[in-house]
Parts: C-alpha cells; structure tokens; sequence
C-alpha cells in the first residue's frame, strides 16, 4: 500500500498510476526479500561448489563471486527483474509529475515564500559547477539525474525523487522515507547525550528527507542541507516547510565548502559517498575536517566497506555498481574507512564504527542498546530488506 | 516548459546470453504490472457497481460497442501495446520504425 507524500507537495495520482506504483513496490520487495534469498541458497548449492571444484578453494572476494554468478540463468533473472523494476519505479512516478509540473513548482514556491511557523533559508548559487559525475551519468537509470531542470524555478527533480522513494523503499524507511537520519540523529543524541551540537550540516542532502530529523531531534542546532542540484534545493526547502522543520538549504558543492574554519559541529551524509569519485571524497574530507570544530564529529551513512564484508555479502552489494548507473560504488566501497579519516588529518584513535536497527521501526530502549553494540557485519548490514541494519562511520576531531 | 523523459540515458545492462530474453523479461513485467491494473479496477467496478444495487455481469456480456468506442478501445489497446514492448525500443534499431498500428486494424478485430 503506497500512501501519499505527508506534506503539502503530494499530488495525488489517478488510480491506475498508483496501482502501478503498488505494483512495482511489491516486485522490488519480491526481489530484494525473496529472490535474494534463493540467489543466496543458488550461490552455496550450486556456483560456490562449482568455482570449489574448478579452483580447490573458495571464491576470494565479491568480484570472484560476481564472476562466477554470470552465467548463473538465476542470477540473470534476479538481475534483469531487478533493473527493471528499478526502470518502472521512475515510470511510474514520472507522468504524475509531468502532468503536474505547473502546478508543484507554483506550491513548492507558495511554501517557500510563504508565513510558516518554521524558518529555514534556501541560497542557490548558480556559479556552483555540476559536477560530471552527475551531469554525465543518470544516477540510479533515473531520467535525467538530480541536476536537470525543466521549467523556471524548477522543483520538478525534487517531486521524482520524492515519488520515487515513496516506490522505491516499499514502507521500509517509514512514512517520512527519513529513516536513516531518524536512526543517525537519535543515535548521536542518545550514546553521546553530552554532545550537543549547534551547527549542523548535511552533505548532498538531496530533498532534505535525512536532514529534517536532525532539526527535529536538535531543535536548537542551525541545520543546513547543501547539494549542487537547485531544483532538489528548491523542493526540499518546501518540503520542510510543509512539515514545519527549520531547515537551510544551500547549493554548494561538498568538496568546496564556502564555510569557515572551524565552524561546524557535525558534518553529516548519507548514502552520498558512493555516488563521488575517488577524488572528490577525499576532498570532501579534507573539507570537513577543515570546517568541523576541535571536537566536532565527521559522521557518516553508508555502505559497509568490502575488507570487513564476506565475499557474498560484498558481491551482493556491489550490484548497484554494475547495473544501476551507480559507477564509483565499488571503487568506494573497496577503500579502507580509516584510511580516508586519517589522509584527511582526523586521528585513527577517534574513528568509530557503528550498525543501528531502524529507529522509526524498532522500541527506543531496543534502539539504543542495539546502537551501543557496535557493527556486526553480516547478511542484513546495509542490505535493503525488512531487516536492515543501517551502517556508519564517524570520527571526533580532536578537541 | 519541458517534459522529463522516462527512460535512463546511456547502456541498458545485458544479462542473458540468448539474444532477446532482457527484453522478454521487461515485457513480461510490464505486462503483469497493467494485468494487476486491470484486476484491480475491475474488483473496484463491480463493487461500487454492486454497492448501488447493480449486478452488472449480465449487462457486460450483452453489450454492443459502437464505432466511437471502438475507435477508443483502439487506441488504449495500442497504448498498452506500446508499453508492454517498450523494451525493444532502442534495442533493435528496426523496432523504431514500427508507429502505432493501422489506423483501422482494431475496428476489424473488433468485427471479428
């Protein structure tokens, strides 16, 4: 059951639109909770005792895996409905948004420039370059990508990507699709509740879906949400307005931050890292650790790395690399996590690790135990199902 | 004011062997996805049908179309097509050549 989005930018769809968006939530959840379990069995019955006999021992790592999945007709077809169930979550959304173009990008500014209860600024700076990693690739087999604009004062990218995680997470990031930030903001307000944070700021923010808890669980911070997409900027400060959040939007690019030094409490992100190239991460390290305050806390959301995943687990991640338009997701995920910190100036001795259950989905007591455990690394360790655990890194800069 | 295309830019990935079997798949997908679109409103018709003391069953199986319905019914029919084949676009340049159907092709199936 797909619901409509809980603030004042839902557009309703015709009834047969959202039936296909019912649709295609269902299929993702077949394959992600049910196909990926009996490419799992597959693997251990069938491929892994082949490449056994073959080679007299295991596959190494995931690209061994990858490579001997290949031919496999299951995985073929885990694959294929999988990449086009990914197509049908933008097509399914698209025509809404098409239809309604006019009409989102009036409410979105009516809401931003609009007397709301909440606060919240949006700057754009159109001298911010897109980067190539971006303009050249259509990130996720989304039309488009992020930075495409099509009409003045264009929302239009903002209203895919928040239709089209509606689809695409099947109810499993909760009603607000905010679960990450959810679990990342309570995790450092209830393990480190003598931190408290007054300048907050979210890189590649997207829509503001992850940085809106952080206003809502610091509501004494100034939370800021940069990205160097304008129309996602545009939507996202609506957004947050609709759902009453002070929030600052920013276009900024992540690996050049217009903000002083030392300035800064948390430098946040999530699930952004695997969209950059090499380069551009450790940049945007060095960056943070410039702006971040003596004490200040550098945390971040993302994939597990490869060195402490199984082979399996890896080459199961790793997909979205090879077939969802995502090309520097392996190439980060195979980097030592303690290794880009420390390049960046940040002390091996801060880093930490850390695995939490879904915070909108799990009792509060059972949350903060959970959280206080540490990493786990196994099957549900970033992997997007029904029993995920959201992984992530951070690191104090020394005080 | 423009319109934000549907399909992805770029390579589409190729996972089976035998030539043609990726996009048997898509269609294969795309054509449950309108089937349970169907079954769904159908389920919906007869019940708000049937809330209002109508049995409509009947009714369905004695009715005649007329040319304008027809004509309709082409077109969806045509749509739906469209979208059950779509992944064969830009995968064999040949398939691009192919419009919509004859415009009265429906009509005779219909009279058929």
């Amino acid at each position: 059951m797909i619901k409509n989005l809980p603030h004042d930018l839902a557009m309703p769809p015709h009834r047969d639109e959202r039936t296909r968006q019912e649709f295609v939530a269902s299929l993702r959840h077949h394959v992600l909770d049910g196909m990926s379990h009996s490419m799992r069995d597959r693997y251990e019955n069938v491929v892994k005792p082949d490449f056994e006999k073959a080679h007299g021992r295991e596959p190494a790592d995931g690209e061994e895996v990858h490579d001997a999945m290949l031919g496999d007709p299951y995985f073929c077809f885990y694959s294929s409905v999988r990449y086009n169930a990914q197509q049908m979550v933008h097509q399914s959304v698209i025509p809404l948004v098409n239809r309604n173009l006019e009409a989102i990008n009036e409410k979105a500014k009516a809401l931003r420039e609009g007397d709301t209860s909440a606060g919240g600024t949006l700057t754009l700076n159109p001298d911010v370059e897109i980067p190539r990693s971006v303009s050249s690739i259509d990130v996720h087999l989304t039309p488009g990508s992020y930075h495409s604009e099509y009409a003045e004062d264009d929302a239009s990218t903002g209203a895919i990507y928040d239709n089209s995680i509606n689809v695409f997470a099947f109810n499993q990031m909760g009603r607000y699709t905010n679960d990450i930030g959810m679990s990342f903001a309570n995790f450092i307000k209830a393990v480190y509740p003598e931190f408290e944070p007054k300048k907050i700021l979210d890189a590649g923010c997207t829509i503001g879906h992850n940085t809106v808890p952080w206003a809502q669980t610091f509501p004494e911070a100034e939370v800021t949400g940069i990205d160097i997409a304008p129309a996602l900027l545009r939507y996202g400060s609506a957004r947050a307005k609709s759902l009453g959040a002070t929030v600052n939007f920013t276009q900024m690019d992540a690996t050049k931050l217009d903000i002083e030094d030392e300035s800064v409490d948390v430098v946040f992100s999530s699930m952004f890292l695997h969209e950059l190239p090499l380069k551009d991460i450790r940049k945007y390290f060095k960056e943070a650790f410039r702006v971040l305050k003596p004490g200040g806390l550098f945390l971040t959301m993302e994939l597990p790395p490869n060195n402490k995943m199984g082979a399996y687990e890896s080459f199961y991640l790793d997909w979205d690399c090879f077939y969802n338009k995502e090309p520097y997701y392996k190439p980060f995920r195979d980097q030592d996590y303690v290794q880009l910190c420390t390049d960046a100036g940040f002390n091996e001795n801060q880093f930490f690790e850390t695995e939490l259950p879904r915070f909108t989905f799990t009792p509060y007591e059972s949350f903060v135990e959970q959280a206080k455990q540490g990493p786990v690394f196994d099957g549900s360790t970033g992997r997007f199902s029904e029993e995920i655990r959201w992984y992530g890194f951070g690191v104090w800069k020394d005080a | 004011m423009s319109q934000i295309p549907m399909k992805h830019r770029g390579k589409q990935p190729r996972f089976f062997a035998a030539e043609g079997v990726d996009e048997l798949v898509s269609m294969v997908l795309e054509l449950t996805t309108e089937v349970w679109v169907v079954k769904k409103r159908l389920y919906l018709l007869e019940k708000v049908a049937g809330d209002q003391g109508i049995d409509l069953t009947p009714s369905i199986e004695n009715y005649d179309l007329d040319e304008q319905e027809i004509k309709d019914l082409d077109a969806m029919r045509s749509h739906l097509i469209k979208r059950i084949l779509r992944a064969t676009e830009g995968s064999y340049s040949s398939t691009q050549r192919v419009k919509d159907g004859p415009a009265d092709a429906g009509q005779n199936a219909e009279a058929a």
